[in-house]
């Protein structure tokens, strides 16, 4: 499909993805540098409780791959046609595979299986929350809610016995289910997010107030 | 003045006020509520908000300040009859009057609860104007960053975040001092302190507003470096501040002016300092049962808090810690113990070492509980090795007699110890 690969390569240069790919490339190489430098959050009780660096690089990786969704025409692909939806669509498909398997290559030499997968869930979790926050204020805020999400998880991590809280995704073992359930129901959300577009929700709104 | 208030009314901070005043009262009661009716560690606790709103702020001034840009207002504001940095004070003015007011509103809610109990006095200035300094330096970095960098995405991101990672690694009360955790009232923070980080968040927001991004009309190389002195030179006391601030040490200091200690009625005498008069029922409560102790034990005349003595008896003086009375009874009954023992020499043979302080653990364990009227609280962990506190627990209630006697065992083993 030549169409289909053109459109894409037109959609990537619109949406800076040559700007994406360095700051990933960056942030990657913070993550080898620099990962296992410990964020000794300071409210976090007598616990030792201090994450190492690398379990929030996945928060600037999620929200550069959902940020590129955002371009200087921002207003006019808001009123897109489906060629443009399709090509939208697999592209942050894409980002964020993309992003995964970044991480991944380079969390293969340096951690434990586990380690990858906490680092993958928190990737997932956070996709989620720039997509939702990206719908809401628009795909360069995608920043807002990932970014919220630091505070309850530096200031409310550890309970009063000094374990870490069931919901603390940065810190909980990657084999931790709950955690899991919370990427899951975030992925949903972030799916329903992006799947909720201006004109579907024009329709809805426009139900609703008949409906009344 | 107008530009401010235009920019005030216009900003979009202005539907995110709420949620910044919510993150400060989060902050403020989401952990503990043991600082309220204390002064010190009231103002200590109003101040901890400004490290989580200084990076949000950081993030919000990186997107503000770069819409002059990004709308293509640049060549108008070079042009304006009103000169440039002008317009920038009052942007970032204006991002700084909304995260001061919620940081205010935060002040008023902790002076507000501390109210009742806390007697005479208000909150201490000097850990407000500690967290306002954090808030304006990162507002000022985050309007530098937005100048220099004007994109309506990557500024924010990397300036909230790289604000967020490099104050919680070097900002601690250890380090830079950039905040506190907590407000003992025998530390306060000195004015010389608050004043080198007040330059520092001030040369800062200098640099952010006078530094020219383009020169038009200045010709030769001279023209531009005249244009840009007040920049360089304000650049320049920055990093002179930034250096006082690393090499300044620890942002609390003893406190200058000591006032005379609070001490309870009943003997023996156990004495605070007057900002923590809402101890004294409690305190009263443990004097009484130290003097209750039987006759075997010997107690010091008085016990004194950190800090009230100087530098003397350091190693005694008891800390009420994040309130709590249990860790202000093991203090005391270590002091307890000591009175009532010989004083230490080393015994003659390792054995006789183990057994005579396992004998110290279990006699203080036991004087502690007494002291504070029951068992090691569930909430605190650890304690003297191979002491098993549910059993001291259990001793505290039994007949005077049955723990007189369990007392006085240890004391001979003590007192038993041959010196080497």
């Amino acid at each position: 499909m030549p169409d289909l690969r053109e459109s894409l390569i037109d959609y990537l240069r619109a949406h800076r993805f040559r700007g994406i790919a360095v700051g990933w490339a960056v942030l990657i190489a913070c993550d080898v540098a620099f990962g296992s430098a410990r964020l000794d959050f300071p409210f976090s009780g007598s616990g030792s409780s201090a994450t190492p660096l690398r379990h929030e690089i996945p928060l600037a990786l999620a929200v550069l791959a959902v940020g590129g969704l955002g371009s200087a025409m921002d207003s006019l692909e808001e009123t897109a046609a489906s060629g443009f939806r399709r090509v939208e669509i697999s592209c942050i498909v894409g980002a964020v595979s993309a992003a995964a398997a970044l991480l991944v290559a380079a969390e293969a030499f340096v951690s434990p299986m586990d380690t990858v997968l906490l680092l993958l869930r928190g990737l997932l979790i956070w996709v989620g929350l720039a997509l939702l926050s990206g719908r809401a204020w628009g795909w360069r805020f995608s920043w807002i809610l990932p970014l919220v999400t630091l505070f309850p998880l530096t200031y409310w991590q550890i309970d009063g016995l000094g374990r870490f809280r069931w919901w603390d995704w940065t810190d909980q073992p990657g084999s931790s289910m709950p955690c899991w359930g919370i990427a899951v129901g975030s992925l949903l959300a972030g799916g329903g997010a992006m799947a909720l577009t201006p004109w579907r929700l024009n329709r809805f709104l426009r139900a609703f107030r008949r409906s009344r | 003045m107008r530009i401010l208030l235009m920019e005030l009314r216009r900003s979009p901070l202005r539907w995110w006020f709420p949620v910044l005043v919510a993150l400060d009262v989060a902050v403020l009661f989401g952990r503990s509520q043991w600082w309220i009716g204390v002064w010190p560690q009231a103002s200590a606790a109003a101040q901890i908000p400004a490290f989580y709103l200084g990076p949000f702020l950081a993030a919000y001034a990186a997107w503000a300040s770069g819409r002059i840009h990004r709308l293509g207002f640049e060549d108008q504001h070079t042009a304006g009859t009103r000169p440039r940095w002008q317009v920038e004070a009052a942007h970032l003015a204006a991002v700084a009057v909304y995260g001061g007011v919620a940081y205010a509103v935060g002040a008023g809610v902790a002076a507000a609860v501390s109210y009742d109990d806390a007697g005479p006095g208000f909150l201490w200035p000097g850990y407000l104007l500690l967290g306002a300094a954090l808030i304006v330096l990162c507002i000022a970095i985050g309007h530098m960053a937005g100048r220099w960098f004007p994109s309506a995405f990557a500024a924010p991101v990397i300036c909230g975040l790289a604000c967020f990672v490099v104050v919680t690694m070097n900002g601690g009360p250890m380090e830079a001092g950039l905040f506190v955790l907590s407000g003992g009232p025998a530390v306060e923070v000195s004015p010389e302190h608050l004043a080198v980080r007040w330059g520092l968040a001030l040369t800062a927001v200098a640099v952010a507003v006078l530094t020219p991004r383009t020169l038009p009309g200045y010709s030769g190389a001279r023209g531009k470096v005249i244009a840009r002195l007040p920049a360089i030179g304000s650049a320049a006391l920055a990093v002179a501040c930034l250096a006082g601030v690393l090499t300044a040490g620890p942002v609390q200091t003893a406190r200058a002016s000591r006032s005379a200690p609070m001490c309870t009625r009943a003997e023996p005498k156990i004495c605070v300092w007057p900002e923590e008069r809402k101890y004294m029922p409690r305190l009263e409560a443990m004097a009484k049962r130290v003097s209750e102790l039987p006759p075997a034990i010997t107690s010091p005349s008085a016990f004194y808090e950190e800090g009230l003595r100087g530098g003397k008896g350091q190693d005694t003086d008891f800390k009420i810690f994040e309130g709590s009375m249990w860790e202000v009874a093991d203090s005391m009954s270590i002091a307890v113990s000591r009175a009532s023992t010989p004083r230490y020499c080393p015994a003659q043979n390792s054995d006789a070492e183990d057994r005579r302080t396992m004998a110290y653990f279990e006699l203080d364990s036991w004087l502690a509980a007494r002291i504070s009227g029951a068992g090691q609280p569930s909430d605190i962990h650890g304690g003297p090795p191979g002491v098993d506190q549910k059993a001291i627990a259990r001793l505290i209630h039994q007949p005077e007699p049955a723990q007189q006697s369990w007392a006085k065992k240890r004391l001979k083993v003590i007192e038993g110890t041959r010196c080497a």
